[in-house]
């Protein structure tokens, strides 16, 4: 039943609200979000009781004939912070002075039932289907403000998202000329290292990595971030990246466990890092707030890389690789809930100081002081202080990283520790900047900024909250058993 | 043979004009024949579905929405840039593309024998499917969940372009019916024909080639040439029901999907009584209306031609 | 050469035309006829996957995949092909700005 609901809640809230044009889309709205967030809640509890991850025969065929959803600790994880997020950005968009477009709505909940889509299917072309319902739902939320600039980026974006996606799609098609399968847990059992499925593993793994993006591919990313509404930065940065990174572990974990070799991990870490430093430096010279968040997006997305090379030294220790995992998936539920936050509280500033320069910030900590304290908090997940989820995250890798051996990781974790810091403390030391001349200003919507609060919140509570997430993480699922 | 040696040697040819062709207008006669070709291409490869699809689409609805904004010039230099002959950074990376070739095409060629794939599989479970048509069987019952999400994507893709409409809800208007004699008589000639094969083809869908989708196509076809020569009202007069109809595909693929889980099934679990008239029932709702959407992404595709510069060039 | 291997073998040519074309072509009609070849390329290399000699069952489910993905492809391409008139009507050019620079 749960699974049910994730998947067709916002499908049918979308279908509800398009039809009828509607203006007010709270009632629809409200009902998918604690709908599917109950729907989330007891798909963990379904997961506990079954005791390991389990499959769901769509159509009541077995895979591989038929399609397969799959449920473990991190589909769970996931679909909660798709509705955490949905909840408090929808919120955020009810509250917000400028009234958006009302096809803001179907479009993303459009996008919302692609997102469950891809966590919970387990089907290599259904995730195919389902990331170009992502892509083409978060590229018409980013034009719906209709300026040129964003529609540039947005075009620049689909492009990518597109040959990333056809790219994916090339990998699927050695892979099944190989084993005739498509579901991945079932492929997971059988692939071995081979020219066919080498080659497949590589594309697949290129498309999705031009998709979230790694450096070098992240090249669309500033402008695709910084340029639409704050609340479309917010969902794009928070989870549609992290859509084409979730298929990634998948597919290196549990699709084709035996392919990938030391040396791609190793890469990747590296490619991470490169993420993290150049993203970070790039994110200090910025002047514009919104830039400056886009950019802190390449470098934070690159912690998430450092996995690979981790997990491809942790073979018989499976106690290190669990510690970088679980790292990762908080890396990636922080990272979601604080630069979403983030992105919302931009939105904040800019109304309020009438412009995204980030010298106009300037006086923001009179005014907007919740803003701030919401951005303090955000900034601490990114930098990685105690006590907050970007703490734990980071500190969870290390602890993988250096039981492994591979210490060096532990360099660019503090070095990117440090810059996230510069960029942070630049970011309030404007906004606690007096300004000169006090002029009349909007009025702050209250209610946004208790909904930039409530996600920035999230990321320290997921800070304070590990032994149960982590079990059920660990719950058999990406290998850590075999 | 000889014939697929031909197809093969066109497409590569086509595929490199397009590439290396100035003038637009040559790119994208290249890739309307390329489509056409194509079509060809899934006849040798035994695949008879997609060639009717790729017809439809390739053949009709790209080429459509293609010659369309070719008309949407811009200066010579846009239009001619890039292609032959090209520069240092474009022959370095041609050079990599061949190098990359190398594995790609050895992994296809050399990596053994392509496994048997889901074939026997389907065949062994096709009876309880409700078709006869292998494809049919896999679109609606196996991967059942595929195409109801392909339909959800095509009713995104619908109201992701009324997001370049601007703020009008009313602003579905077609560019003003053709008020030409000759095009009249011939819509209203040709269309009945349209709709009579799109119902053959959604019928015969469930024991050989067709279906849903080619059906839909073709109504779809229809629908357009009747709006475009001045039968508008049934898409115009209501908003709401003309969104209503383009939903139908999702809402007949949700309906069914989560009908069986009231008889204690999964999802899309159909039941194999009644597989086969459940199927029918969805593919109608899908075929009428991916054919609603062919003139409403018509519409959408219209922008505003009064730029300046577009009108300079087409005098 | 089988059927198969031929035209397998061509579509991954022309993926890598499309690709090549996608990222070096500026005109940004160009860009999308060429995702669309590469998205034909892909195609081309399922169906030679599903295409099995006399004897042996033909595979259904490389057609299914590959019809669904046409539909998906099209979606995505009409919406791009709009996006682009619209850049194409406000700015002029069919050109992404650094793309306009060069030139």
């Amino acid at each position: 039943m749960n699974a049910e609901v994730l998947l067709t809640a916002p499908l049918l809230g979308a279908i509800i609200l398009w039809v009828t044009g509607s203006k007010k889309p709270l009632p629809v709205w409200a009902a998918v979000c604690v709908g599917t967030l109950f729907a989330g809640f007891g798909l963990g509890s379904e997961l506990t009781e079954h005791g390991e991850p389990y499959r769901i025969l769509l159509g009541g065929w077995q895979a591989p004939l038929g399609i397969n959803l799959v449920v473990d600790g991190l589909t769970v994880f996931m679909v909660i912070l798709t509705s955490l997020l949905g909840l408090f950005v929808g919120w955020y968009s009810l509250a917000f002075k400028h009234a958006g477009s009302s096809l803001f709505w179907p479009l993303w909940m459009g996008v919302w039932t692609g997102l469950n889509g891809v966590f919970l299917s387990g089907d290599l072309f259904n995730i195919y289907v389902m990331l170009e319902l992502i892509a083409l739902g978060s590229i018409a939320l980013m034009v719906v403000e209709g300026h040129l600039k964003t529609q540039v980026a947005a075009l620049r974006y689909l492009l990518a998202a597109l040959v990333g996606s056809l790219t994916y799609l090339l990998g699927v098609a050695l892979l099944y000329a190989e084993y005739g399968m498509l579901d991945y847990l079932s492929l997971g059992e059988v692939v071995e290292p081979g020219p066919r499925s080498s080659v497949a593993f590589g594309l697949m793994v290129s498309g999705l990595l031009l998709k979230t993006p790694l450096f070098p591919l992240h090249v669309w990313l500033p402008e695709a971030y910084s340029t639409p509404s704050p609340q479309t930065g917010a969902l794009l940065s928070a989870i549609v990246g992290k859509a084409s990174f979730y298929v990634l572990l998948r597919i290196w974990f549990q699709g084709c466990p035996a392919v990938p070799t030391p040396s791609l991990g190793r890469l990747l870490g590296t490619l991470g890092s490169v993420a993290i430093i150049w993203g970070s430096v790039l994110a200090l010279r910025q002047r514009s707030l919104k830039r400056l968040v886009a950019y802190s997006s390449v470098a934070q997305l690159g912690y998430l890389f450092l996995i690979f090379p981790i997990s491809a030294s942790a073979s018989g220790q499976p106690r290190w690789l669990e510690f970088a995992y679980t790292g990762t998936v908080y890396q990636l539920l922080a990272h979601a809930l604080a630069k979403a936050s983030m992105f919302l509280s931009a939105g904040i500033a800019v109304e309020a100081g009438g412009t995204d320069a980030l010298s106009e910030v300037r006086g923001l900590a009179e005014r907007r002081p919740v803003t701030v304290f919401t951005l303090a908090i955000s900034g601490a997940t990114l930098m990685g202080l105690p006590p907050s989820g970007g703490f734990t995250a980071k500190w969870l890798i290390l602890k993988g990283a250096l039981g492994v051996g591979q210490w060096w990781w532990a360099l660019v974790l503090l070095i990117g520790g440090l810059l996230a810091a510069a960029y942070v403390f630049a970011v309030l030391r404007f906004a606690f900047d007096q300004r000169d001349e006090p002029e009349a200003v909007a009025e702050p919507t209250r209610s946004s900024e208790w909904a930039a609060l409530s996600l920035a919140l999230c990321s320290i509570l997921l800070g304070l909250w590990l032994q149960e997430p982590m079990r059920l993480l660990v719950l058999g699922g990406i290998g850590i058993n075999q | 043979m000889i014939l697929d040696w031909l197809v093969v040697v066109l497409l590569v040819i086509l595929s490199l004009t397009i590439l290396l062709a100035r003038d637009l207008f040559w790119v994208v006669a290249s890739f309307i024949t390329f489509g056409l070709v194509l079509t060809l291409a899934w006849s040798s490869l035994q695949a008879p579905d997609l060639a009717l699809a790729e017809a439809a689409i390739g053949g009709g609805l790209m080429t459509l929405f293609l010659i369309d904004s070719l008309g949407f010039s811009d200066p010579e230099q846009t239009s001619s840039a890039g292609g032959f002959p090209i520069t240092k950074l474009q022959g370095l990376t041609a050079l990599g593309s061949m190098i990359v070739a190398v594995p790609l095409l050895r992994a296809f060629w050399a990596g053994g024998a392509v496994s048997p794939g889901l074939g026997p599989l389907v065949e062994q479970k096709i009876e309880l499917s409700g078709v006869e048509h292998p494809v049919s069987a896999v679109l609606l019952n196996f991967r059942f969940f595929d195409t109801w999400f392909e339909m959800t994507v095509i009713l995104l893709a619908i109201v992701a372009l009324q997001t370049l409409r601007g703020r009008t809800p009313r602003g579905d208007s077609l560019p003003s019916g053709q008020s030409d004699q000759v095009l009249t008589w011939f819509a209203r000639l040709l269309s009945p024909v349209l709709i009579l094969f799109s119902v053959y083809l959604l019928w015969r869908g469930k024991h050989a080639p067709g279906g849903a989708f080619q059906s839909g196509v073709v109504l779809g076809a229809a629908l357009s040439v009747l709006a475009l020569t001045g039968y508008q009202d049934f898409l115009l007069r209501s908003p709401v029901v003309s969104r209503l109809v383009v939903t139908l595909g999702v809402v007949g693929f949700s309906g069914a999907g989560l009908f069986p889980l009231v008889l204690g099934g999964e999802l899309a679990e159909l039941p194999s009584g009644w597989a086969g008239d459940t199927i029918l029932i969805v593919e109608t709702m899908a075929a009428l209306s991916t054919g609603m959407s062919i003139p409403y992404l018509l519409v959408a595709l219209q922008v505003p031609k009064d730029k300046v510069q577009c009108e300079e060039r087409t005098s | 050469m089988s059927s198969s291997a031929l035209f397998g073998g061509t579509g991954i040519i022309i993926f890598l035309v499309g690709l090549l074309g996608t990222f070096s072509l500026p005109h940004l009609l160009k860009k999308i006829v060429c995702i669309n070849v590469m998205g034909s390329g892909v195609f081309l290399v399922l169906a030679a996957v599903g295409n099995k000699d006399v004897g042996a069952t033909n595979d259904p489910v490389p057609q299914a995949m590959i019809l669904t993905g046409i539909v998906v492809a099209m979606a995505s391409s009409v919406f791009a092909l709009a996006l682009a008139r619209q850049i194409a009507h406000r700015s002029g050019f069919w050109l992404l700005p650094e793309d306009r620079e060069k030139l």
